[in-house]
C-alpha cells in the first residue's frame, strides 16, 4: 500500500502541485453493551480507504476512497488535483504550511494487554456483573454497561520525504445506574458519563477502573437523588471534580484556541472565538495559579499520538500560563499565518476526512492542595461531580454546565447531603479568574472524551484531558424556571 | 453510483459466505463532495466516496452485530470470522429475533440526473454566487455547498431486497458584517436549483446587515418570535430526547409522563413524512420497513413515538419505520420531519407582537434535565428586539432555560409558511412560532 501511495504522490509531483500527502488507515472497532445483567449488543466494526489532500497553487483538494487498487487510487489522486484546481481559481493568495522537519518514523500507543486478545465472553462477565451489582438496589431499573475498543492503523507519506506509520489501540468503558420513581428518574455513572472513561491504552485500562468494586456506590447514589432536593439558585463557592473539569477545559478553553475556528473556518457550525490573535500574551485568561496545556505525548491520553495527520511530531505546548493566555492549537497552514510552527493538532478522525484542528489531550496542570485542604476553605458550598450535560455560546463565552449530583459542603467539611439536578453558569474568563485552588498530581487523571465534534463533513474525534478536582469562587448555581 | 445489480451481487456473496446463517444487512454507498469557505475564500474542498454494510447475523437466536467497509471476499471472510467469535461468546437474545417477511420491490430510482457526477467547477460557481452577494453588501461568508450520491440496499435471508437510489444538494451561509456579526440560512433540497441559494441568501442580507449589537437585555421571560431554524433546533431535541420506543418502555424518557396527551394548540402538528415534496426521500428505514407519514404531534396531542426494529420485537411492539442504523438496534430518529404550516401568515404572527425578541438560530442546545425534557442553548446569528411587529434592533445574545412541554402550552401561532432547512440532524421543515415566557437565563458578551 504505502508504495501506490508513494506513487500517486510521484505522479502529483509531476503535475506541479505544492504539497500532497496520503495517508492510508484501517480502522477496527469492537463495541458491547450489557443492559442489566443481559447483553445488549455485541458490535464489530472493521474499515479501511485512503485520503489524499493535494495543494495546487494556493487551493486544497482532498479525495477520498475506499477501493483500494492501484487504479482507483491514482484516481483518486486525480480527482484531488481536479478540486485543488477548482479551489485555486478562487484563491487570492498562496497558502504557507509553516517548516516541519521529514520524519520516516513509527509509533505505537502503549497498550499492555491487546483488548482484542481478551475474549469476549470476558469483556461481557465483567459488564454483566457490574450491572447485576448495580440491579441489586431496587430504586435501580436500568443498569447499563459499555465497552469499547479500538485499533487504528495509519500510514502516512507526503511529498516533503515525511513516511510515517502509527498504530493506536484505544480502550474504553463505564456503567450507570438509572434509578426511576412515579416523580421520574434519575442518572449517576462511573468512572465517567456518556461512555465513561477511555484512553490510548490496553484492556489493562478497563481492569484498573474496577467497575465492579464502584457499581454498589453508583447505584446507591442513583437511588438516593430521586428524593434529594435542589440547590436554590445562587452565588456558591464550589469544587469541580476532575472529571467535570475536563468537560469544562474541553469547552472553554481547548475549543476557543483551536485557531482555525480564530480565523473563522466554522463560523457558520461549530462557531467562532472569543481569544482573538491581539489578545495573545495579554490577555488574562486565568488566575496565577491556571496552567492549561496541549499534550499529545502524555503516555496513554486519548488525544496522544506520534504524529498528527500532517506529519507533525507530538508535543507539548502551553495554551494558557501564570493565568496568561500563550497559544494556540495549529496546524501547519494556520502556525505559518502567525509566523509559527505547528504544534501538531491536525487531526482526521478516518481515511475519509481531511485533517482539521482538534484537540490534542489539553490539561489543567495540578496545583498543590489536597482535596480536603480545598474543601477546608469552603464555608459553605459544593463539589459537583460527573457531567450530564454541557452548551457554550458559539464565540466560547457564556457557558452552562449541568452534572448528576452536587454534595454539600458547610463549615469546611462535606456534609453528607447531596443535591440533584444541579447546574452552573458563567463566563469563561470571568470563571477561570475565579479559580484560586487546584488539587495536586495525586489526584490528577487523564480523562477521554471520545466524542468531540467539529467540521462539515462532521467529524468525531477522541481527545483527553488531564485534570484534578480545582475550586472556583462565587460562582452562579441553579437557574430560574 | 454502483447500481443495484452491485447490491444483488452483495446479496450472492452473503449467501455463499455465510451458508446457515440468518442475516439482515443494509449496505450504502455514498459519494460526497463540500466545498467550504470562509471569510469568502474556499479553504476546504473534498470528494468522498465509502460503501458501508451493517448487518445482524442470527443462529440459534444468538446475534452478532457488525460493519465492514470492505466488502471483498477477504473483507466478508474476516467479518465471518468475528461473527462467529461473537456468535460462539455470546447468550441467546431474551425475545425471539423475527426477521422481517419477505418482501421485493421495484429500485427506488429517486436520483437525479444533473446530481450524478458533479464536476467540482459546479460548486465553485455557486460560491462566487454567494460571494458576489456578500461583497455587493460589504458582507463576508461563511459556509458551505455540498452535493451527494447515495444508494441504499436492504437484504436479509427471508427474501427481503429494497434499493433505492438518491441524490440531493445542501448548503449553509453565514453573512458577517464589520462587527463580525450577521444571519444565517441554509437548505436541502434535490438539486442545486431547488436550494434557492440565491434567494435565500439574499433573504438574511437586511438581517446580516442590522446585527449590530449595541444593547444587552437582561435574563427573565419574554414573548419571542422563533425563526424555522430554532424552532426544527428545538423539536430535533424533542425527537432526541422524547421519542425513543426504548427509553419510553425503560421508563427514562419524558414521554412517559406526557404520549397520549394534549401537549400543544390545535394548529401543531408534527410528524415524519417522507412524501413530503421537499423532503430528501427514506421509502424505508434500515431494516427495510416501509415508511410513512407518520404523525408524532397531530393537533396538538403526543400521539406516537418511535420504535426500532429491534426495540419493537423487545417489547412485543410493531417497528415504525425509524431504525437508522444497525449498529445502533434501539435507536430510532425522525427521518424527514415535517413540522405543518400554522394558524396565521408569518406577517400577521410578527403583527401579534408590540414588544418581544426574534430569536433567528440556536448554538449547541443540550438536555439539562432529561426527565423533564428541560433544554438549555444560545442564541447566535442574530438576536434582535421586535417592535409593533418589526425587527428594530440586534441585542447581544443570551442563554436559555426552558422545559419542551411549557415551551408548547405557551405556544401561541406557528406561520402558515413552512421553509425548507438543512437543520442540525437532518432535513427540516418548519414555520415561524410565536412563543410566550420564553425563559432566558443569562446574558454573553456579543
Amino acid at each position: 500500500m504505502k508504495d501506490i501511495l508513494k506513487e500517486a504522490l510521484e505522479f502529483l509531483k509531476t503535475k506541479g502541485v505544492e504539497y500532497a500527502d496520503a495517508r492510508y488507515e484501517e480502522h477496527q472497532e469492537e463495541e458491547i453493551e450489557v443492559e442489566s445483567a443481559k447483553l445488549k449488543s455485541f458490535s464489530y466494526s472493521q474499515d479501511k480507504g485512503v485520503g489524499i489532500r493535494v495543494l495546487f497553487d494556493g487551493g486544497w483538494g482532498f479525495a477520498a476512497t475506499d477501493t483500494l487498487s492501484k487504479n482507483s487510487i491514482m484516481k483518486t489522486a486525480e480527482l484531488a488535483l481536479e478540486i485543488a484546481k477548482e479551489s485555486a481559481k478562487t484563491a487570492k493568495e498562496r497558502v504557507k504550511l509553516a517548516e516541519e522537519p521529514t520524519h520516516v518514523d513509527t509509533f505505537k500507543s502503549p497498550a499492555q494487554i491487546d483488548p482484542f486478545s481478551i475474549s469476549k465472553a470476558e469483556k461481557i462477565e465483567l459488564l454483566k456483573e457490574a450491572t447485576s451489582v448495580m440491579m441489586k438496589n431496587e430504586k435501580v431499573k436500568r443498569a447499563v454497561g459499555t465497552m469499547d475498543f479500538r485499533k487504528i492503523h495509519k500510514v502516512f507519506v507526503n511529498t516533503e520525504g515525511s513516511d510515517i506509520e502509527q498504530d493506536i489501540t484505544i480502550s474504553g468503558a463505564g456503567i450507570v445506574a438509572f434509578a426511576v420513581s412515579e416523580e421520574g428518574f434519575q442518572v449517576r455513572s462511573y468512572p465517567s458519563s456518556f461512555g465513561g472513561d477511555y484512553a490510548t491504552r490496553g484492556w489493562e485500562f478497563v481492569q484498573e477502573m474496577k467497575l465492579v468494586e464502584n457499581a454498589e456506590k453508583v447505584a446507591e447514589e442513583a437511588a438516593a437523588l430521586l428524593s434529594a432536593p435542589e440547590i436554590e439558585p445562587g452565588e456558591y463557592d464550589i469544587i469541580i471534580d476532575g472529571q467535570q473539569m475536563a468537560l469544562q477545559v474541553h469547552e472553554s478553553c481547548g475549543h476557543p484556541t483551536e485557531l482555525d475556528r480564530v480565523f473563522g473556518s466554522e463560523i457558520s457550525f461549530a462557531g467562532g472565538s472569543f481569544l482573538q490573535p491581539e489578545l495573545l500574551n495579554k490577555l488574562k485568561y486565568g488566575s496565577d495559579i491556571v496552567n492549561i496545556t496541549a499534550d499529545a505525548t502524555l503516555e496513554g491520553g486519548l488525544g496522544s499520538f506520534g504524529y498528527d495527520d500532517e506529519g507533525v511530531k507530538a508535543q507539548m505546548s502551553y495554551l494558557v500560563k501564570d493565568g496568561l493566555f500563550v497559544g494556540y492549537l495549529m496546524d501547519r497552514q494556520t502556525a505559518a499565518k502567525l509566523g509559527l510552527r505547528s504544534n501538531g493538532a491536525a487531526r482526521a478522525d478516518s481515511w475519509s476526512n481531511m485533517p482539521i484542528i482538534r484537540m490534542t489531550n489539553i490539561n489543567l496542570l495540578p496545583g498543590d492542595k489536597t482535596l480536603d485542604e480545598l474543601i477546608s476553605e469552603i464555608d459553605y458550598g459544593f463539589l459537583l461531580a460527573t457531567n450530564k450535560s454541557w452548551s457554550i455560546d458559539d464565540m466560547r463565552v457564556n457557558f452552562q454546565f449541568a452534572t448528576e449530583i452536587a454534595y454539600e459542603i458547610k463549615g469546611g467539611k462535606l456534609t453528607g447531603k447531596i443535591f440533584k439536578n444541579p447546574v452552573y453558569y458563567g463566563k469563561t474568563t470571568e470563571f477561570w479568574n475565579s479559580c484560586d485552588g487546584i488539587a495536586n498530581k495525586d489526584f490528577w487523571h487523564i480523562w477521554g472524551v471520545p466524542n468531540c465534534g467539529k467540521g462539515q463533513p462532521g467529524q468525531v474525534m477522541w481527545v483527553g484531558h488531564g485534570t484534578s478536582p480545582a475550586r472556583f469562587r462565587k460562582v452562579k448555581v441553579g437557574v430560574a424556571k | 453510483m454502483r447500481t443495484d445489480q452491485f447490491y444483488r451481487n452483495l446479496m450472492r456473496l452473503l449467501h455463499d459466505t455465510f451458508p446457515g446463517y440468518e442475516f439482515l444487512v443494509t449496505a450504502t454507498s455514498t459519494k460526497r463532495d463540500l466545498t467550504r469557505f470562509a471569510n469568502s475564500e474556499v479553504h476546504q474542498n473534498i470528494s468522498q466516496e465509502a460503501l458501508r454494510m451493517e448487518g445482524v447475523f442470527i443462529k440459534d437466536n444468538k446475534m452478532a452485530v457488525v460493519s465492514s467497509g470492505d466488502v471483498s471476499m477477504e473483507g466478508l471472510k474476516k467479518l465471518k470470522e468475528q461473527v462467529d467469535e461473537i456468535l460462539e461468546n455470546t447468550e441467546k437474545l431474551n425475545f425471539k429475533f423475527k426477521m422481517p417477511p419477505l418482501r421485493m420491490e421495484y429500485p427506488y430510482y429517486m436520483d437525479e440526473e444533473e446530481m450524478l457526477n458533479v464536476h467540482p467547477s459546479k460548486r465553485r460557481e455557486l460560491f462566487e454566487l454567494i460571494k458576489s452577494i456578500a461583497n455587493e453588501n460589504n458582507l463576508k461568508a461563511f459556509g458551505y455547498v455540498a452535493n451527494t450520491e447515495s444508494e441504499v440496499s436492504v437484504m436479509s435471508t427471508s427474501g427481503l431486497y429494497l434499493y433505492h437510489s438518491t441524490t440531493y444538494a445542501d448548503f449553509n451561509t453565514v453573512l458577517l458584517n464589520e462587527n463580525m456579526t450577521g444571519s444565517y440560512t441554509s437548505a436541502t433540497a434535490k438539486n442545486f436549483e431547488q436550494l434557492q441559494i440565491e434567494e435565500k441568501v439574499r433573504e438574511i442580507v437586511p438581517l446580516a446587515k442590522k446585527n449590530i449589537p449595541d444593547e444587552e437585555i437582561e435574563p427573565g421571560q419574554y414573548t419571542v418570535i422563533l425563526g424555522p431554524e430554532a424552532v426544527a433546533d428545538i423539536f430535533s431535541y424533542f425527537v432526541y430526547g422524547a421519542l425513543n420506543g426504548f427509553a419510553y418502555e425503560t421508563k427514562t424518557s419524558s414521554a412517559v409522563k406526557y404520549l397520549g396527551k394534549k401537549i400543544g394548540p390545535e394548529f401543531l402538528t408534527f410528524k415524519d413524512d417522507p412524501e413530503d415534496e421537499r423532503q430528501i426521500k427514506y421509502p424505508f428505514d434500515s431494516v427495510g420497513t416501509k415508511r410513512t407519514t407518520f404523525p408524532v404531534i397531530e393537533k396538538g396531542e403526543f400521539k406516537n413515538i418511535l420504535y426500532s426494529y429491534q426495540t419493537a420485537l423487545l417489547f412485543g411492539k410493531e417497528p415504525t419505520g425509524h431504525t437508522v442504523s444497525m449498529l445502533q438496534p434501539y435507536m430510532a430518529f425522525v427521518m424527514n420531519p415535517v413540522i405543518d404550516g400554522g394558524n396565521m401568515a408569518k406577517e400577521e404572527l410578527f403583527s401579534k407582537v408590540d414588544k418581544g425578541i426574534y430569536i433567528h438560530r440556536i448554538h449547541y442546545m443540550n438536555i439539562v434535565d432529561p426527565a423533564e425534557l428541560t433544554l438549555t442553548g444560545m442564541t447566535r446569528d442574530g438576536l434582535f428586539i421586535v417592535e409593533n411587529g418589526e425587527i428594530t434592533k440586534a441585542v447581544k445574545n443570551m442563554r436559555f432555560n426552558v422545559n419542551f412541554y411549557n415551551l408548547l402550552e405557551n405556544l401561541k401561532a406557528m406561520s402558515k409558511e413552512t421553509y425548507n432547512i438543512a437543520g442540525s440532524f437532518t432535513a427540516f421543515i418548519a414555520p415561524y412560532a410565536l412563543v410566550e415566557g420564553f425563559n432566558f437565563t443569562s446574558k454573553s458578551d456579543h
